[in-house]
C-alpha cells in the first residue's frame, strides 16, 4: 500500500510539473500579448448603403479601387477572384435599367459561416464577415453556399501581396469590408472611391450616424431579403 | 495443414480461420511468406521490432553526422529587440505568432508591436527587405537549417511594408 | 480443393492487373502533386464552377460504398441466408471505396496539408465536419462488422454489429445528402429530398458495383452463382433502381411546378446541352431504361446481362451526379429575381466547364485505390462468398 501512495505521488508531481511547463509559455505569453483597446465590438454593426441612382453603368471606380487596395487583378479569366464587381440589371417585365455593385454582403446569418467544417469561414463581433486564411482548408463549400457569388477561390501562387492583406493560394477570400482600414479608422476604399458617393459606410447601430439616419428615412432594400439573411450592406431604388 | 501453426490457438483465432481457407495457403502452405507471417506470435512480433527500432535508433544517435558543428548565418535586418529577448524568441516565437494572429483577426485586438508586419519592418534585410528571398534572410536561415516549412509567406508579405510602400506609390 | 489450383496460373494476370491499378494511383497521386505546386488552376474548375469531376468521382465512391453494405444488411439485419454469406465482401467494397472516396475529396482541397486544421477544429454546424467524423466512424464500423464476421468466436456479435452499420450508413448517406440540400440559395439544391433519394440511389448503385465485382470474382474462380440467387440479386437491383428513378422524377416533377424553378429545370432537361444529353441520355435511357430492360425481360436476366446492367448502372449514375453537381452550379445563381444581369464575374450567364487531364486522373486515382484495395484484400483474405460452388 506505501509503494502503491508513494508511485502515485510520484506520477502527481511528475505531470504536474510536465502541466506547468506546458502552460508556462502560454502565461508568459499572456503577459506579452495583452493587447491595446478594445478590438472589435458587437456595440458596432458596420454596414454600408449603396444609393444605385448614383452608380453610373460602366463606371468601375469602386472595382479598381478594391483591386488596387487588396492587390487581387481580374484579367477576366474564370478563375481570376473578383471581390467587388458591377452589376447591370434590368427588369425583365419593366425594362427599367440599373447598374450596382455586389460584393460580400456581411450578413446576420451568413451561410458561408454555418457551413464552413473549420470555422475559417467567421464573422467578426462588429459584423465584418472574414475568412482566417490561417485555417482555410480551401474546400469550398462556402463558395457553393453564398447566395451573392461573393467569394472567389485563389486558383494560383501569388506573389508580393500587400502586407496589409494577406492572400494566398488554395485558401477562400472575399471582401472583407476593408477590416485593415476600418480598424484605422478609415473607409472601406470603394465608399472612398465613388465618384458619385453612392456607397455610404458606417455603424448601422449607432443612431446617430449618417446610414443610420438615412437607413431609417428612406425606402432601402437587401438583396435576396427573402433568405433571412439580414445582411448588412443595403441598396437603395433597387 | 500440413505444418503445424506455431501460434497454438487451433483454430479458434481470425488467423487461423483465415489461414484455413486462404487460397494462397493452399497452393503452398509450406512456403507462402504470408503464410508465415500470419503464424507469428503478436508478442513475438513486437519483441522483433523493437529490437530493429531501438537498433536503427541507436545508430543514428552514435552517427558522426550528428554532430551540429555550423550555425546558420543569419542576416537580422536593422535587429534590436522590442518583444523579448533573442533566446526566448528562439524558442517561443511561434507561439507567440499564433496567439497574436488569432486575437487580431478573429477578435480584431491588434498589437502593432507584435504584429508580423512590425517584425519584418526591423528584420527584413537592409539589402533588398525582404525576410524570405535569400538563403541568410532572417526567416529563412533558421528554418532551413532546422528544416521547419514556412507557412506564413505563402498569404503574407515577407517585404518591409514602407519598402512596398514606396514601390506601389502611385 | 481443384478449384483454386487455377489460380496459380492466373497469377501473373493477377499481379498485371494490380499494377495497373497502382499505375492508376500513383498517376492520380502526381496529378495531385501538380495542383500542390501550381494550384487549381490547372484543372478546369474556376469561380464559377466550384465542385468539378474529382467531386463526381468522389461522391459516387461514397454513396456506393455505403450502399453496397445493403448486401451485409439484408444478410445480418434482416437475416437473409444467401446475402449473410456476402457481407464480408459488402464490407470490403465498402471500405475500398470508401478509401477512394475520401482520398479525392481531401486530396482535392486547395490546402490539402491542413487535413489537421480539419481534423482539430470542428464547426458543428457544418455538415462537412459533421461528415469528417462520420466518415472516419464507418471505416471503424465497418472493420468491426468484418471482424465478428470472419471471427468464430465473434459470430454472435455480427447482428448487432451489422446493426450498427445500418444505422450508421444510413446517418453518413443522409450527411452526404445534407451537403446540398442545406446549399439554400442554389436552384438545383435547397430541397429536402435529396437525402433520401441519394439512400435509395446507395442501394442501387451498391448493388450494381456488387454485381460487377462478384460476378468478376466468380469468373475468376471458375464458379457459377447459383440461378436463384442471382434472380433475386437482380430483381432487388432492379427494385432499387426504379425507387432511384421515383426519387429523380420527384425531384424534377416539383421543381418543374414552381414558377421559379422553370427555367433551371428547363436548362437541365431542355436546352442546357451537355446537361439535358447526360440526363436523358446518360441517366435515364443508359442508366434505366436499359439496365431495367436486361434485367426484367424474361427471356434476359442471366449472368452477362446481369453484369451488363449493373456496368449501365454505373455509367447512369455517373451521368446524374455530372447534371447534379456540375449542371447545378453551371446554372447562374439568382441574386435578382425578375431581372436580367450581367457582369464581369458571369452573373446571369451559364458558366462553362472544361474537365482537365489532372482532375481526370484524381477521379481515377480513387477509383484505383478502390480497386486495389479490394484486389489486395480478395487475395490476402478470405471474402469470396462461402457458398457450394458448382465448378464447370
Amino acid at each position: 500500500m506505501n509503494d502503491l501512495n508513494l508511485q502515485r505521488r510520484n506520477f502527481l508531481k511528475t505531470s504536474l510539473g510536465a502541466a506547468a511547463v506546458a502552460i508556462a509559455p502560454g502565461l508568459m505569453l499572456f503577459k506579452v500579448a495583452q493587447a491595446k483597446g478594445e478590438g472589435a465590438s458587437s456595440k458596432v454593426r458596420w454596414g454600408m448603403l449603396i444609393d444605385t441612382a448614383q452608380c453610373k453603368p460602366g463606371c468601375n471606380e469602386c472595382v479598381t479601387a478594391c483591386s488596387r487596395e487588396n492587390g487581387w487583378v481580374n484579367e477576366n479569366r474564370p478563375t481570376d477572384p473578383q471581390w467587388i464587381r458591377k452589376i447591370e440589371i434590368k427588369d425583365i417585365s419593366s425594362g427599367r435599367e440599373l447598374s450596382l455593385p455586389m460584393m460580400c454582403q456581411h450578413c446576420e446569418n451568413p451561410p458561408c459561416v454555418d457551413v464552413c467544417p473549420t470555422n475559417a469561414s467567421m464573422k467578426r463581433a462588429d459584423g465584418i464577415v472574414l475568412v482566417d486564411k490561417h485555417r482555410c482548408i480551401g474546400c469550398r463549400y462556402c463558395m457553393m453556399a453564398c447566395p451573392y457569388k461573393a467569394r472567389s477561390f485563389v486558383h494560383e501562387p501569388l506573389h508580393d501581396q500587400n502586407p496589409d492583406v494577406p492572400r494566398g493560394k488554395g485558401t477562400v477570400e472575399s471582401c472583407t469590408l476593408c477590416v485593415h482600414r476600418i480598424d484605422n479608422g478609415q473607409q472601406p476604399a470603394c465608399a472612398e472611391a465613388c465618384p458619385n458617393q453612392a456607397i455610404l459606410f458606417g455603424d448601422l447601430n449607432d443612431p446617430a450616424s449618417a446610414i443610420a439616419q438615412k437607413v431609417k428615412s428612406v425606402a432601402t432594400t437587401q438583396v435576396r431579403a427573402d433568405l433571412r439573411l439580414n445582411p448588412g450592406v443595403r441598396y437603395q431604388g433597387l | 495443414m500440413t505444418k503445424p501453426c506455431k501460434s497454438g490457438c487451433e483454430g479458434a483465432s481470425l488467423r487461423c480461420a483465415m489461414l484455413a481457407s486462404s487460397p494462397t495457403f493452399k497452393v503452398c502452405p509450406g512456403r507462402c511468406v504470408l503464410h508465415v507471417l500470419r503464424c507469428i506470435r503478436l508478442a513475438d512480433f513486437f519483441k522483433a521490432s523493437f529490437a530493429v527500432f531501438t537498433a536503427l535508433l541507436t545508430l543514428t544517435l552514435l552517427s558522426p553526422a550528428n554532430a551540429m558543428e555550423t550555425k546558420p548565418k543569419i542576416d537580422i535586418g536593422k535587429g534590436g529587440q522590442c518583444v523579448k529577448d533573442t533566446q526566448w524568441m528562439r524558442r517561443n516565437h511561434m507561439h507567440l505568432l499564433k496567439h497574436q494572429r488569432d486575437e487580431a483577426l478573429r477578435k480584431g485586438l491588434r498589437d502593432p508591436q507584435i504584429s508580423l508586419k512590425n517584425c519584418i519592418e526591423c528584420h527584413a534585410s537592409i539589402r533588398d527587405d525582404s525576410v524570405i528571398a535569400r538563403e541568410d534572410s532572417f526567416c529563412v536561415a533558421c528554418h532551413k537549417y532546422e528544416a521547419v516549412k514556412l507557412d506564413c509567406f505563402e498569404c503574407h508579405s515577407g517585404k518591409r511594408k514602407t519598402a512596398w510602400l514606396k514601390e506601389h506609390a502611385q | 480443393m481443384s478449384a483454386y489450383t487455377s489460380n496459380q496460373s492466373r497469377s501473373p494476370l493477377y499481379y498485371t492487373l494490380l499494377a495497373i491499378g497502382v499505375l492508376v494511383v500513383l498517376a492520380g497521386l502526381y496529378a495531385v502533386l501538380l495542383m500542390e505546386e501550381h494550384g487549381h488552376i490547372i484543372t478546369g474548375m474556376n469561380n464559377q464552377i466550384v465542385w468539378g469531376m474529382p467531386h463526381v468521382f468522389a461522391i459516387f465512391l461514397i454513396i456506393a460504398a455505403s450502399g453496397v453494405l445493403n448486401i451485409s444488411s439484408i444478410g445480418s439485419v434482416f437475416n437473409k441466408p444467401a446475402y449473410k454469406a456476402r457481407a464480408p465482401l459488402a464490407g470490403l467494397l465498402s471500405i475500398a471505396m470508401l478509401s477512394g472516396g475520401l482520398s479525392v475529396l481531401m486530396l482535392d482541397l486547395g490546402r490539402p496539408e491542413r487535413i489537421i486544421v480539419a481534423a482539430t477544429n470542428y464547426n458543428p454546424t457544418s455538415v462537412f465536419a459533421w461528415n469528417i467524423l462520420l466518415y472516419s466512424g464507418m471505416f471503424s464500423a465497418v472493420a468491426l462488422y468484418l471482424w465478428t464476421l470472419m471471427e468464430q468466436r465473434m459470430q454472435p456479435w455480427s447482428k448487432p454489429a451489422g446493426f450498427l452499420v445500418f444505422v450508421w450508413r444510413f446517418v453518413l448517406t443522409t450527411g452526404t445528402g445534407v451537403i446540398f440540400s442545406f446549399l439554400v440559395a442554389r436552384q438545383a439544391y435547397g430541397t429536402a429530398i435529396l437525402p433520401p433519394m441519394f439512400i435509395v440511389i446507395s442501394f442501387a448503385w451498391g448493388m450494381a458495383v456488387f454485381h460487377v465485382v462478384q460476378s468478376t470474382i466468380y469468373a475468376w474462380n471458375h464458379l457459377t452463382l447459383d440461378e436463384h440467387v442471382q434472380k433475386r440479386m437482380k430483381n432487388l437491383m432492379g427494385v432499387f433502381v426504379v425507387a432511384a428513378l421515383y426519387f429523380v422524377a420527384a425531384y424534377h416533377l416539383t421543381n418543374l411546378y414552381f414558377a421559379r424553378q422553370t427555367e433551371f429545370e428547363r436548362f437541365i432537361l431542355l436546352n442546357g446541352g451537355v446537361y439535358p444529353l447526360l440526363f436523358w441520355g446518360g441517366y435515364i435511357l443508359l442508366g434505366n431504361v436499359l439496365p431495367l430492360f436486361l434485367i426484367y425481360h424474361p427471356a434476359l436476366g442471366k449472368s452477362k446481362c446481369v453484369i451488363a446492367a449493373s456496368l449501365l448502372i454505373i455509367l447512369g449514375g455517373f451521368a446524374l451526379l455530372y447534371v447534379l453537381i456540375i449542371g447545378g452550379q453551371a446554372f447562374p445563381l439568382s441574386i435578382f429575381p425578375g431581372y436580367q444581369v450581367s457582369s464581369s464575374f458571369g452573373d446571369g450567364a451559364i458558366a462553362h466547364y472544361q474537365p482537365s487531364l489532372w482532375e481526370m486522373l484524381l477521379g481515377a486515382g480513387g477509383m484505383g485505390i478502390a480497386f486495389v484495395v479490394t484486389a489486395i484484400g480478395i487475395r490476402v483474405l478470405d471474402f469470396v462468398p462461402r457458398e457450394i460452388p458448382k465448378a464447370h
